[in-house]
Formats: C-alpha cells, sequence, structure tokens
C-alpha cells in the first residue's frame, strides 16, 4: 500500500515538473512544409512500413516472384525425374537379344517362304 | 494522443496520402505538440527542430503505406522513437556536455534559484530533465511514453516492440532510478 502510494507521489512529481521543451522558430512550420513540397508520398511498394509495430520485411511483389522461381525450379526438377524414370531402359542380356533376332529373323522367313509359295500357287 | 484516431483524422489522412499539403498542415499541427515534447524529453533541446522535421517528412513520405489507419497515433510514435534513436549517439555526447555546462551554472546562482517559486519550478523541471538524461535510452522511453506521456503498456509496447511483461519491468528499474536520483538531488518524495 505504501508502496503504491510512494510511486505515485513519483509519477506526481514527474508530471508536474515535465521537461517543457523550447518553443520551436517561427518560421519552423513553413521550413517543414518546404521540405515536403519537394518530396511526394512514397507510393506502398517502394516502402517499406512498420505498422502496428509489425515490420514488413518485403514488398509483397517480391513473394509472388520468389514463389514463381519456386515453382518453375520444382517443375525442371519433376521433369528431370519422370524424364529419367521413362528414359530408362533394362539392359538386356545376351539370351535375350540372341532370341529376338532369332525368332525375328525366322518369322521374316517364313513371310517370305509363305510370299512364294502364294505366288507360286496362283500361277 | 489516444491509441486509435478519430474519423477527422482518418479524412485528413487519406487527404496527405492524395498529396494535400493543407490537410497535412493540420494533421502536423494537432501532433506536433506531442511530437516535440516526446522528443525534447527523449533528446534533449540540441537539434529538436531538426529531428521534429525529420519525424514529419518521415510522416508525409510514409502515411500512403500506413494499412491501418486508426492507429496512427501509435506508427507516429513509432516513427518518433526510431528518430530518436537514429540520433542516439551524437546526443549522448551533447547531453554530456550540456549536463557539465547547467552544472557550472547552477554552482553560480545556486542561492538565487530557491529565492522564488519560479525558480524553484524551473529547478524541478532541471532535476526531472537531468534525471531522465542519466537513465538509459530504454528506460528514459518507457518513463515518457507511459509516465509522461500516459500512453497504455500496451501500446508502449507495440511502439518499443517489446513485449508488455518487458515494458513493466523497464518501468519498475526505470522508477526506481529515478527516485533515487531525485533523492540524491535533496527531493523529498
Amino acid at each position: 500500500m505504501n508502496e503504491h502510494k510512494d510511486e505515485q507521489k513519483l509519477l506526481d512529481f514527474l508530471k508536474k515538473y515535465r521537461p517543457i521543451p523550447p518553443e520551436s522558430s517561427p518560421d519552423f512550420e513553413e521550413r517543414i512544409f518546404r521540405a515536403i513540397t519537394q518530396e511526394s508520398p512514397i507510393k506502398a511498394s517502394k516502402f517499406r512500413p512498420l505498422e502496428g509495430g509489425k515490420l514488413y520485411l518485403f514488398p509483397r511483389f517480391t513473394w509472388s516472384i520468389a514463389a514463381g522461381i519456386f515453382v518453375a525450379l520444382l517443375g525442371i526438377f519433376a521433369g528431370n525425374y519422370y524424364g529419367n524414370f521413362s528414359a530408362k531402359v533394362e539392359p538386356l542380356d545376351d539370351h535375350h537379344l540372341e532370341d529376338f533376332l532369332v525368332n525375328n529373323w525366322q518369322s521374316t522367313m517364313d513371310d517370305i517362304s509363305l510370299e512364294i509359295v502364294n505366288s507360286s500357287d496362283e500361277n | 494522443m489516444s491509441t486509435k484516431v478519430k474519423d477527422s483524422d482518418l479524412s485528413l489522412i487519406e487527404a496527405c496520402v492524395r498529396g494535400e499539403h493543407a490537410a497535412f498542415r493540420v494533421l502536423y499541427q494537432k501532433y506536433q505538440h506531442k511530437v516535440r515534447s516526446t522528443l525534447y524529453q527523449l533528446c534533449g533541446s540540441s537539434l529538436l527542430d531538426d529531428l521534429v522535421q525529420e519525424v514529419f517528412l518521415r510522416v508525409w513520405k510514409g502515411l500512403s503505406t500506413l494499412r491501418h489507419r486508426e492507429y496512427f497515433s501509435t506508427w507516429l510514435y513509432r516513427i518518433t522513437w526510431n528518430v530518436a534513436t537514429d540520433q542516439r549517439q551524437s546526443f549522448a555526447q551533447q547531453h554530456s556536455l550540456r549536463s557539465q555546462l547547467q552544472t557550472h551554472e547552477r554552482g553560480d546562482s545556486s542561492h538565487s534559484d530557491r529565492v522564488t517559486n519560479d525558480l524553484i519550478l524551473l529547478h524541478y523541471q532541471d532535476l526531472v530533465q537531468r534525471g531522465l538524461t542519466q537513465l538509459s535510452l530504454d528506460h528514459r522511453s518507457v518513463i515518457v511514453l507511459h509516465d509522461l506521456e500516459d500512453l497504455p503498456q500496451k501500446e508502449v509496447a507495440e511502439i518499443l516492440g517489446i513485449p508488455v511483461g518487458t515494458v513493466k519491468s523497464r518501468l519498475f528499474h526505470a522508477r526506481a532510478a529515478m527516485r533515487q536520483f531525485l533523492e540524491r538531488e535533496g527531493v523529498q518524495l
């Protein structure tokens, strides 16, 4: 209780005898407005404001650019990944390759011999 | 300055954003006493006019970026605080020089200071000013904004960018230091 009273006395003293600033020079207001006339208000995109104690580190369009770059990079990586996946060819072993060639050759020969037979029949 | 500005201020701000100098003049005339007083209590009289001008130039340039215009006064105090801290180094040197000069002046006229009430008033004002000067800027700021400018602790926290708990803690230590200084100078509270 006493502490509260003491604190109130201190606050009353500070308020009663608070320093009073010296008066500004008579042409001070005009000086400010001369300076302001030379400055135009800066648009939001060129300024990083402090609003309600919150600092906006970057303007919003910067984040849009960053997001765009991220999506593009993601697309490139995804393209590479799936591209490599679909282009992958399992190495054939020699037996499979040999069988394939023989069968292929054999079927070609069968077709030719069949054509010869057909043409002789027609004659 | 209240926490939220009135509708008339909002329309003034809108006009300023459109580039109307006359509206900004009204805004300046309304708030310049508070800005001047706060800067004086934070930084002293050296370069006071320059600092006030800097605050209002920053306000003019930045008004179009202010989204929550109802919190204009908090934003204005924040800019005032930024200008004060930007000048902290040079002011610290100037304050110490001025304090030495004032000490000499007081030594010369210490008897006459107590003759009239006006002089006693000036003496106490000088004590409070010197008491504020001997505080760190962090402690001085909470005393000036909360105890002298009557801003609520929550708003002080927003202006300084610190938690409310830190404001309370700084207030406690700042008042203790202020009390010690005043008692050393012979003030009975």
